[in-house]
């Protein structure tokens, strides 16, 4: 697929070290960018950071960009990379101080604490937001590999070779992470509905 | 197959990648596992609510917030990190802190045998006219060079340092010496211009006057408006720089051009030229051009510019090429208005 003939013109300006043309490629993708991020570290203030991050490192490395892949594929893939890198330092930092209110995040990804509660919560009253919240949640609790297969697959809606690609793994790989993290996410989510 | 089996191949199944045989086998089991049909409807319903998860808004001063990070000078990691480059060398920072490494800058500062030109109405103010900083091979001037690729202009960076630093005559050359640094910070901040260096730091700036003549390619083009003609050799008319200095053959890294007006005709002129990998930095009393042109290319843009006056200055500073692998030939064309 080619990359549209926008994208090429403002690419190459941002070569030659226009902030104005990067400034509408930001403005173009910062939503996606932001929206990945956001799901797979399931925190505003990180995901506005960690896109921010995306994008400078985005600019200081354009130049090298050479038209081989999307530039969404690009920027995704510096997203995926660099949630993972947070995660990592966030459960380093969350390992002294704990909450009972945060899921518990290893570098194996996060799981919910389990808390003895009051009274189940009633399941008729699980309506969209709610599902939501806890789609969210079990979502949260995958390790990083099937997160980041679920939000690109489910809720980003990226075919198999755009993720392949992202990913940097093969089609088959793709197929069988997205396959198992949909199955620990439908036990996770077990009861809840 | 079992329920456990079944429940493995539900996702493969909802996307169509079941081959026949095991699709078939699949439905037999869903139509006399009821268990296995809720599993299915379950993961389905999941799978939707997921696709209708709400966007959610970043900050609307994203973009802002990006350009200002984007515009913001290297942060001091980053400073070090070019530093060391050269030298293929990781140097934790708290080595640096504990040992007090010593930077040592060298920049070599060239006096021209050609002779100064400064017509009547040239700021007096100009940077240097007759100096110029030319890379060397030591590995300490390799250090400078790699400064020179930091965001800020290579004369900026120069200018800040001298006007930070004090010199001392010794031995012929101009030195301020810096020793026992109080910390990293320091250095970066006197070479942001944000604090004198103190006496004692481990920084180490050595300027050298050399008395050696500067290549004639290795030279600035002051174009000058209005004309100003003038008696000396090394005033050239537009057009005519090809017949009194050599031009390379080779491609020549045009890179830095300062407008203070005029701005749009010197883009009208590149663009007819076909040169378009232009950046222009616009700031606020001038912009700063930087382009490749070819040596004919040159000629041909000079005379395009003929109400200008040309005048050969030895260069102030030397694009590095090792990226570009173009002729290290960098010439400065600066366009001043009275």
């Amino acid at each position: 697929m080619e990359e549209p003939s926008t994208d090429i013109g403002l690419i190459q300006k941002c070569q030659e070290g226009s902030l104005e043309a990067f400034d509408e490629l930001v403005l173009k993708y910062h939503k996606k960018v932001f929206n990945v991020a956001y799901r797979l570290l399931n925190n505003y203030d990180e995901a506005n950071d960690i896109a921010q991050d995306v994008f400078v490192r985005a600019f200081r490395a354009i130049k090298g960009f050479r038209f081989q892949a999307h530039l969404f594929t690009w920027l995704y893939r510096i997203t995926v990379n660099l949630c993972k890198n947070r995660i990592k330092v966030l459960a380093r930092e969350r390992r002294r101080t704990t909450s009972l209110d945060e899921p518990i995040i290893t570098e194996e990804g996060q799981m919910n604490r389990q808390v003895a509660q009051d009274k189940p919560l009633p399941s008729d009253e699980l309506i969209n937001k709610e599902r939501q919240e806890l789609i969210a949640r079990a979502l949260a609790s995958l390790q990083d590999e099937f997160k980041t297969a679920v939000v690109l697959r489910d809720i980003e809606g990226l075919d198999y070779a755009e993720i392949a690609r992202i990913l940097k793994i093969n089609i088959g790989t793709v197929k069988s992470r997205l396959h198992r993290a949909r199955m620990l996410l439908q036990e996770k989510l077990k009861g809840a509905f | 197959m079992d329920c456990a089996q079944i429940k493995n191949l539900l996702s493969p199944y909802i996307e169509g990648e079941l081959d026949a045989e095991r699709k078939t086998l699949l439905e037999r089991h869903l139509s006399s596992c009821s268990a296995c049909v809720k599993e299915l409807a379950g993961l389905k319903e999941t799978l939707a609510a997921l696709k209708k998860t709400p966007e959610v808004q970043p900050p609307p001063y994203f973009v802002q917030a990006v350009r200002a990070r984007l515009e913001k000078k290297p942060a001091f990691s980053e400073f070090l990190r070019k530093l060391f480059v050269p030298f293929h060398i990781k140097v934790p920072l708290q080595a640096i802190t504990v040992t007090a490494t010593v930077i040592l800058l060298v920049v070599l500062v060239q006096k021209s045998e050609i002779k100064k030109v400064i017509p009547v109405g040239m700021p007096m103010d100009m940077d240097a006219p007759g100096e110029s900083y030319v890379e060397k091979t030591d590995s300490q001037e390799k250090t400078v060079d790699k400064l020179a690729r930091t965001e800020q202009p290579l004369s900026g960076q120069y200018a800040e340092l001298d006007s930070q630093l004090k010199f001392q005559e010794q031995d012929g050359l101009r030195v301020a010496k810096l020793e026992e640094a109080e910390s990293p910070e320091r250095i970066i901040e006197v070479f942001k211009g944000k604090a004198q260096p103190l006496e004692g730091e481990a920084i180490q700036v050595e300027r050298r006057y050399r008395e050696e003549p500067a290549l004639e390619a290795e030279a600035d083009l002051v174009l000058q408006q209005p004309v100003v003609m003038s008696a000396t050799s090394d005033t050239f008319e537009a057009g005519e720089l090809a017949t009194k200095t050599p031009l390379p053959e080779k491609e020549i890294i045009l890179r830095t051009v300062q407008l203070n007006q005029d701005i749009p005709r010197l883009e009208l002129i590149l663009k007819d030229l076909g040169i378009t990998n232009v950046g222009i930095e616009h700031q606020p009393d001038k912009a700063l051009f930087s382009f490749s042109i070819q040596a004919n290319q040159l000629e041909v843009l000079i005379s395009r510019l003929k109400d200008w006056q040309i005048i050969i200055q030895p260069a102030k500073d030397i694009a590095t090429t090792e990226e570009t692998s173009l002729s290290p030939i960098s010439v400065k064309l600066t366009l001043i208005t009275q």
